[in-house]
């Protein structure tokens, strides 16, 4: 009998071990995402009027899988190297998916002949200029980077 | 794309090919950028060579001695006119060994070339010589980069023969709930196009002869319907053409018509898919076993396969496939021929790049295609033999 209660005590323990790891685990993956959102901004042109957008719009315009804002002006995603870090942290954080998994993708768009992938600018400087000038265009630059005069929309889940 | 009766310069057209493979290789990691090219033009290609050898006969190119006739390249150049409207051209060119399902053509040829004008948000319309979303691998059947085998199923793509890879004609595709998470694409499209229709032969090197054939009237549809899960999809379609050939008997035209279900699940990592194919179509048996009467009966056959697989690491890729053919049951053909084709395959795919990928894959088949066992006469619906053979390729695409 006292085997048997040690026994239930030990899976309690256990169980609250687990719930405590568990826990931990969704809090570091929470902060990770954080940490990921803080390490880019989303920036559209001053004439959007929006300020927030869900992960899955965004990934949408991104992979040309709506060519439109909800206003109906026409989407202008522009898109930064294979090898920049903002590029990295972006996909991860608004398609779920690796640099190479969206580049793979864009082979299938180019050679089914549907379509081709976005302009890519060198660096944040670049972005920002191009969104600048462009209305409808949206891009993403470093968490560090200067972005006067354009709008920073907010991720929503 | 490719026709029976093609057969020009082997010379010229390896020339071609060695000069754009040097090309290739030359520009490794060549990324062509809209700095680098006028705003509006953008190039794009891609080549991939094989060597495939078999451990008895022929079969599906894979031939006893071994050969690196299988090779395919395209070069595309796309004209963004506007931000609704492009013009697509690419020139391909394709060379299967001796593989019976797709008949001989080693010239370049214009795969593709049409106008493109988006309508709306989600529609477009293309006009031209186009090619026909139709399952999973048919829009990108030859670039290697893509695919986790050599080939696109055989039991579902059939090569050249008895399907679509492109129309000369008109298509139109729609997203319905573009903005939802469920979505449906949906694409119709309407042509015709040049194949080949096969003869029973026993003079033929294949058991088989390869002639002029050209599909009209084809209409199609294709629809997929996106999940809230990231890559995975369900699909359907139908194709139905007329067909005038040889087989067809005089003042009439055969009516083909397939049907076809697909299981789409690529996460990037994980790839799951299956798909299933059946075929229907009122042919002269009699003239395709190279009969004097006439034989004529509505029969079919039936495709499937699955893959099963997963990028283990970002360069290091693992995948498995089953497929099979089976024959309708039919006045003209003996009933052991139901049981026509099964293959089982594994593939080691090496990612240097996304646009740089080497493959290994080795093939077990039982099958009744008639070079598989050179020992044997060489006429459509011998014994079922059991065949070993495996593909190296190595594919680029920019």
């Amino acid at each position: 009998m006292a085997d048997r209660k040690s026994l239930g005590e030990l899976l309690v323990v256990r169980r609250a071990q687990w719930t405590l790891f568990c826990l931990a685990l969704a809090l570091a993956g929470g902060q990770g995402r954080l940490a990921a959102a803080q390490e880019v901004q989303i920036v559209v042109h001053p004439s959007n009027e929006l300020t927030s957008i869900s992960r899955e719009e965004l990934s949408k315009i991104f992979l040309k899988r709506l060519g439109t804002w909800a206003d109906g002006e026409i989407a202008r995603p522009v898109d930064q190297p294979p090898d920049a870090a903002a590029r990295a942290r972006f996909s991860r954080l608004v398609h779920g998916r690796s640099v190479v998994t969206i580049e793979v993708y864009w082979r299938r768009m180019i050679f089914s002949g549907r379509d081709v992938p976005l302009i890519e600018l060198q660096d944040d400087d670049r972005v920002l200029e191009y969104v600048r000038t462009h209305p409808g265009a949206v891009g993403y630059v470093s968490a560090s980077a200067q972005t006067e005069g354009l709008r920073v929309l907010a991720l929503a889940d | 794309m490719r026709k029976g009766s093609t057969v020009p310069s082997l010379a010229r057209c390896r020339n071609f090919t060695s000069a754009l493979c040097a090309l290739l290789w030359v520009s490794g990691p060549l990324q062509l950028s809209a700095e680098d090219l006028p705003d509006k033009l953008r190039i794009f290609g891609h080549l991939t060579q094989a060597y495939a050898e078999s451990s008895l006969g022929s079969i599906l190119g894979a031939t006893k001695s071994g050969t690196t006739e299988l090779n395919s390249l395209a070069v595309q150049f796309r004209w963004s006119i506007s931000d609704r409207d492009a013009a697509v051209i690419q020139l391909a060119h394709e060379n299967r060994s001796n593989d019976i399902f797709s008949p001989i053509g080693h010239d370049v040829e214009v795969d593709w070339a049409f106008y493109e004008r988006r309508i709306g948000r989600t529609t477009a319309l293309k006009v031209g010589r186009l090619n026909v979303p139709l399952g999973i691998y048919n829009e990108v059947l030859d670039v290697g980069t893509l695919l986790p085998f050599f080939h696109a199923p055989i039991s579902f793509y059939s090569g050249v023969l008895n399907t679509a890879e492109t129309v000369d004609g008109i298509s139109i595709s729609h997203i319905f709930a573009a903005r939802s998470d469920w979505n449906l694409e949906a694409h119709a499209y309407y042509g015709g196009w040049d194949t080949a229709q096969q003869r029973v032969s026993s003079d033929a090197e294949f058991g088989l002869v390869n002639l002029d054939a050209r599909a009209e009237d084809g209409v199609g549809v294709q629809l997929w319907l996106n999940t809230p899960t990231h890559g995975v999809r369900l699909g359907g379609g139908y194709l139905t053409w007329r067909l005038d050939g040889p087989n067809t008997p005089p003042n009439t035209r055969d009516d083909w018509e397939s049907y076809h279900v697909s299981l789409d699940v690529d996460t990037g990592k994980w790839l799951a898919r299956a798909e299933w194919r059946d075929w229907s179509f009122e042919q002269d048996l009699g003239a395709f076993l190279g009969l004097s009467e006439s034989i004529l009966a509505r029969t079919g056959r039936t495709g499937r396969y699955c893959q099963l697989g997963a990028w283990f690491t970002p360069r290091i890729g693992l995948f498995g496939q089953f497929e099979d053919i089976s024959l309708r049951d039919d006045p003209g053909l003996q009933p052991q021929l139901r049981d026509f084709h099964q293959d089982a395959a594994l593939s080691a795919n090496y990612r240097f790049r996304p646009d740089l990928v080497a493959k290994v894959e080795v093939h077990r088949s039982e099958t009744r295609f008639p070079l598989a066992d050179p020992s044997r006469p060489q006429t459509f619906g011998g014994p079922e033999v059991g065949v070993d053979w495996l593909i190296a390729s190595l594919s680029v695409s920019f």
